[in-house]
């Protein structure tokens, strides 16, 4: 008897429960309510920067309620992720999510994202930068946006260069623009000094298998005229394995068979001296001023393999409206507005990073001056070819296991790229 | 209403549904049944689908095709293979050392109430907890045990990094976690010998690995065959260690059955294939339960 009325007083539970929380997704009369999900705390700058522009939002709309709800990504498959994909499932998504760039591709296969171009101006769409808009567009439409944009940057110890005797290829201003970068020759020449110098590996890259080799090293593939994957994000067969792709893996090995770059991390290596060269995020500019302020670094344009074809890093999390939102239009407005140019101008100054509106660039006193300018030049000036596909994270995975691969000397590139395309073969069959 | 009392009373099925130990039992076969039963029979139906997490209102059935698949996939045999070399591993020495332990310390003493509450306290700290503990130990930068291989002119060791190491110092460290549990479940056991079977062997003459084959060993054979059992499937079931770790790196060598259905399921979202890979993990798992019951029925 006992658990007949456990049982009634939990369905009655539950049904309170219910009940409570579809009151709360009704919306009071005659107020239009927004929900939006951000993957970042609210004490962060990012978190901060969609609170503040979330209220600016109401206010400015009468009868507008926007609910910015903080659900941290604390790791893969966790967090943040998992909520997304259980709405997905219950078909409960928000009116507007984030979402890493390179993952939009699968949100828009699977008619998740709502196009914001049809809702947004084209002055509006204008003034992001170009990359940020090339990485949010899928197809012929716009789905997802963002206030700054990310360039990882190449760090190098000036101090070492001059001991090893490497002159830097310098402008009239003195710096290492762009257009002098390093082809894949000369950075191995002066790496092979570098070493002899430093009797060390004098160069650090992270070796393991993680999204890192996708966002910081497939630019190495991409300046060789190399792709990963086929115009429909789902052939890698000719496109992994062309001579193109292999000849820069092929460069990858050589570095670390060569004793050029260490096949363990080396955490640290850069600042405290270890290494003269590093492939770090941009983060580390603040870090190197502020906690290293005896190193002198600068920072050097990424190698490239064929002229003419540079590439280097972006990337972010970006900001989309979903398929299930009431209110598109709104929906669109409130995307365009948590990235507007105050959320470019708040994220340079908190935290460094580049503003996304050309408006903003043009004034930018810190990308407007080297060695800053170089990841501004990097960033707009250079090819993004990070596929565009639905089996993305199984890209990201086979790549990072050809690298680790190659850093571990699990066996020849060729057979690392095999196992690869079988693997990504796979997955892709799955979406044809 | 005697007569359907009577027509109950002769199907024991329906006399226990109308009885009140089934009345006790129902939260839990409710609850059982919610979050065991329930989701289990969704994985096998879904195991014979497409199913693709971001089109949940897309799925077509494929039957055996998933499974087909599995048999065809490198990296779900490596997977297969890792969780076996985890059991090879962590089982003998785990049930060995446990005993071993429970023997030490069975005696009531001061002494050994100190040492139980030593041996026992990797199990009350939560596993994440664990697993970043042993990471900053065995780091190759900072941990200790690198800083003494150092010192004693030692090269220093990538234990997560090296594909042959990877794998076994996972092993040592949910070794070291579990073996304290297990150590008190044969520790209670050994305590309930009575001591005249010991005294009797003495006067016999029977020296202490006789009393250790002949007494210890059948008097605990049902906690033993148990301790076996729990930490063959519980190893069967890793996934945090690697998953924090390592991810299952490198190059896939520390990943588990378990570690690979969740990376199918949520990196990849197939929810149709990772569920057919639960599915044959499940089946795996009674079968281990199939021989419990029959070495517990021997017993």
């Amino acid at each position: 008897m006992i658990s007949l009325f456990m049982i009634f007083a939990l369905i009655l539970v539950s049904a309170a429960c219910s009940d409570s929380a579809g009151n709360d997704a009704e919306e009071k009369e005659g107020t239009k309510e927004l929900k939006v999900w951000v993957h970042v705390p609210a004490d962060e700058p990012e978190g901060e920067s969609y609170d503040k522009r979330a209220k600016e939002f109401e206010e400015t709309h009468k009868g507008v309620k926007v609910t910015v709800e903080h659900i941290v990504k604390t790791g893969e498959g966790s967090g943040y992720n998992d909520r997304i994909n259980a709405v997905i499932t219950t078909g409960d998504l928000p009116d507007i999510i984030t979402l890493e760039s390179v993952h939009t591709a699968s949100y828009v296969d699977s008619e998740l994202l709502l196009p914001l171009d049809k809702y947004l101006d084209q002055s509006t769409v204008d003034s992001y930068l170009e990359t940020i808009v090339d990485a949010g567009s899928v197809g012929d439409n716009l789905y997802a946006l963002q206030s700054f944009d990310l360039s990882s940057p190449v760090f190098y110890n000036v101090d070492l260069f001059k001991e090893a005797g490497i002159e830097v290829p310098a402008d009239e201003n003195g710096n290492w623009t762009l257009e002098q970068a390093w082809s894949y020759d000369e950075f191995l020449k002066n790496a092979q000094k570098l070493k002899e110098h430093m009797v060390q590996e004098p160069v650090h890259m992270f070796p393991d298998n993680s999204g890192w080799q996708m966002y910081a090293h497939s630019p190495i593939i991409f300046s060789n005229d190399g792709q990963l994957v086929g115009e429909n994000g789902l052939e890698t067969d000719g496109y992994l394995n062309s001579d193109n792709t292999i000849e820069a893996l092929k460069f990858i090995e050589k570095l670390f068979r060569d004793g050029i770059v260490s096949p363990t991390v080396r955490e640290n290596a850069f600042a405290l001296g270890k290494a003269a060269i590093s492939f770090e995020g941009p983060w580390m500019v603040d870090v190197l001023s502020n906690e290293y302020p005896d190193l002198n670094w600068s920072l050097m344009p990424y190698p490239y393999g064929k002229k003419g074809h540079q590439s280097a890093p972006h990337g972010s999390w970006y900001v989309s409206a979903t398929q299930s939102t009431e209110h598109p239009e709104l929906a669109a407005e409130l995307v365009a507005h948590l990235t507007n140019k105050d959320s470019a101008k708040a994220m340079e100054e908190a935290a460094g990073l580049i503003p996304g509106h050309k408006e903003l660039l043009e004034s930018s006193e810190k990308y407007n001056e080297y060695p800053r300018k170089l990841m501004l030049d990097q960033l707009v000036n250079t090819e993004h070819l990070k596929p565009k596909s639905p089996i993305f994270p199984v890209l990201e995975d086979v790549l990072g296991d050809i690298v680790e691969g190659i850093a571990l000397n699990n066996g020849s590139v060729e057979e690392l790229v095999k196992d690869a395309i079988d693997k990504a073969d796979r997955e892709a069959a799955r979406f044809k | 209403m005697d007569k359907i009392r009577r027509h109950i009373n002769q199907i024991p099925f329906l006399k226990f549904l109308f009885s009140s130990q089934f009345l006790f039992l129902l939260p839990a076969f409710t609850l059982i049944g919610i979050f065991v039963i329930y989701p289990l029979i969704l994985a096998v139906g879904y195991s014979f689908t497409d199913y693709y997490l971001l089109k949940p209102n897309d799925i077509s059935f494929v039957g055996f095709d998933n499974y087909v698949e599995i048999t065809k996939d490198k990296f779900a045999k490596q997977a297969f293979l890792n969780s076996t070399k985890y059991v090879i591993y962590i089982v003998p020495l785990q049930v060995i050392l446990s005993l071993f332990l429970a023997i030490l310390i069975a005696k009531k003493s001061r002494t050994n109430t100190l040492f139980r509450t030593a041996f026992f306290s990797p199990y009350i700290l939560s596993i994440i907890v664990v697993v970043l503990l042993w990471k900053n130990i065995l780091d190759p930068n900072l941990g200790i045990v690198n800083m003494i291989l150092s010192e004693l002119g030692f090269a220093k060791q990538e234990f997560f990094a090296d594909p042959s190491m990877a794998l076994p110092t996972i092993s040592f460290i949910i070794l070291w976690q579990g073996i304290s549990f297990q150590m008190l479940i044969l520790m209670a056991a050994l305590q309930d010998i009575p001591a005249s079977l010991y005294e009797a062997a003495s006067i016999e003459g029977a020296n202490a690995w006789q009393k250790f084959k002949y007494i210890t060993v059948p008097s605990i054979k049902s906690q033993l065959v148990f301790v076996l059992i729990v930490v063959t499937t519980g190893t069967f079931k890793i996934i945090i260690e690697p998953l924090v770790l390592t991810n299952g790196g490198p190059q896939g060598s520390t990943s588990s059955i378990l570690l690979y259905m969740f990376e199918q399921g949520t990196r990849y979202r197939q929810i149709g294939y990772s569920s057919a890979i639960t599915v044959v993990f499940a089946l795996i798992l009674i079968v281990i339960a199939f021989v419990q019951s029959k070495l517990v029925k021997e017993d």
